[in-house]
């Protein structure tokens, strides 16, 4: 349903945007883009697993296991942005 | 649990944020204001569900807040190309 | 660039000597500039000063040139860095390396390749063709 559009749509953007990072890994060797992706992989991966939550196992409650992966990422990216830039 | 994990994600995607708001001023650069202008948005949203108690984002405020994060990202990500 | 000089292109020997001991432009500025004066013993923010850069990039590099062998490190209440003499092989090379950073030093730096600056690296991830 429109919900579940709309996290598809999140989650690939994340994952774009993952993507993106990881090229500019590779090109740049700047470990700050590193960490970016990675963040951007749990921001989608936390979008996967809402879909998940509703459709596929709606009888269980990941609310809080969702939340895992963006708070991974999020660490991850905060520590690049403390420690990666000048 | 949740409450908890919550918060902290809050907070990381707000400090994230204000991160990304510094590297504005620093860099003369929108992407970054941006991105900072999407991790506040994902905040808010985070901490919307927090407030009401909801686990399922299937309100239309949450999912419509969500989606105004990535459309922010997206934006940024065309506004880089454009130019 | 002095209209009529002619760029120095440096010798295979030094610049197996820059892949192996240094590495970026940052500390090829820092040991030309404790070369200029053996006698001085400089500190990270006076060294950051001259060169502006700022102060903890400048004590990093210091740290990481004395621990290399071509700085010497006088640990004090304020630590202070002095160039070391080395051999006279190294002399040579880094005679050399003078002679080249006098005469371009921007092509010197893209030789050697700058850190790339995470910000700007960034933001152009972004950019889909390239």
């Amino acid at each position: 349903m429109f919900a579940n559009v709309i996290y598809l749509l999140c989650a690939a953007t994340s994952s774009l945007c993952a993507g993106l990072l990881f090229r500019g890994y590779r090109r740049s060797g700047a470990r700050l883009l590193f960490w970016s992706a990675l963040c951007f992989i749990g921001l989608a991966l936390n979008n996967v697993m809402l879909i998940v939550d509703v459709r596929v196992v709606p009888g269980i409650d990941l609310s809080t296991w969702r939340m895992v992966p963006a708070v991974a990422g999020a660490a991850l990216l905060l520590y690049g942005l403390i420690w990666e830039t000048r | 649990m949740n409450g908890l994990v919550s918060g902290i994600l809050i907070a990381f995607y707000s400090v994230i944020a204000l991160f990304f708001l510094r590297f504005w001023f620093a860099a003369r650069e929108r992407l970054f204001g941006l991105f900072a202008l999407a991790f506040v948005v994902l905040a808010a949203q985070r901490l919307a569900l927090s407030l009401t108690n909801a686990t399922m984002e299937d309100q239309t405020v949450f999912y419509l807040l969500r989606l105004a994060a990535f459309v922010v990202i997206v934006g940024a990500i065309v506004d880089k190309n454009r130019r | 660039m002095h209209p009529g000089a002619v760029s120095v292109t440096p010798s295979a020997a030094l610049r197996n000597f820059l892949q192996q001991r240094l590495t970026s432009i940052d500390q090829i500025d820092i040991v030309l500039l404790l070369m200029r004066d053996p006698a001085r013993a400089w500190t990270a923010p006076e060294v950051a000063g001259a060169l502006g850069t700022p102060p903890e990039s400048a004590a990093m590099r210091l740290f990481l040139l004395a621990s290399t062998g071509l700085v010497i490190f006088e640990a004090a209440g304020m630590p202070k860095y002095r160039y070391a003499p080395g051999d006279a092989h190294t002399q040579a090379l880094l005679t050399e390396l003078a002679e080249v950073y006098e005469s371009n030093r921007d092509a010197l730096a893209a030789l050697v390749g700058g850190p790339p600056d995470p910000l700007r690296s960034f933001a152009d991830a972004f950019k889909l063709k390239k």
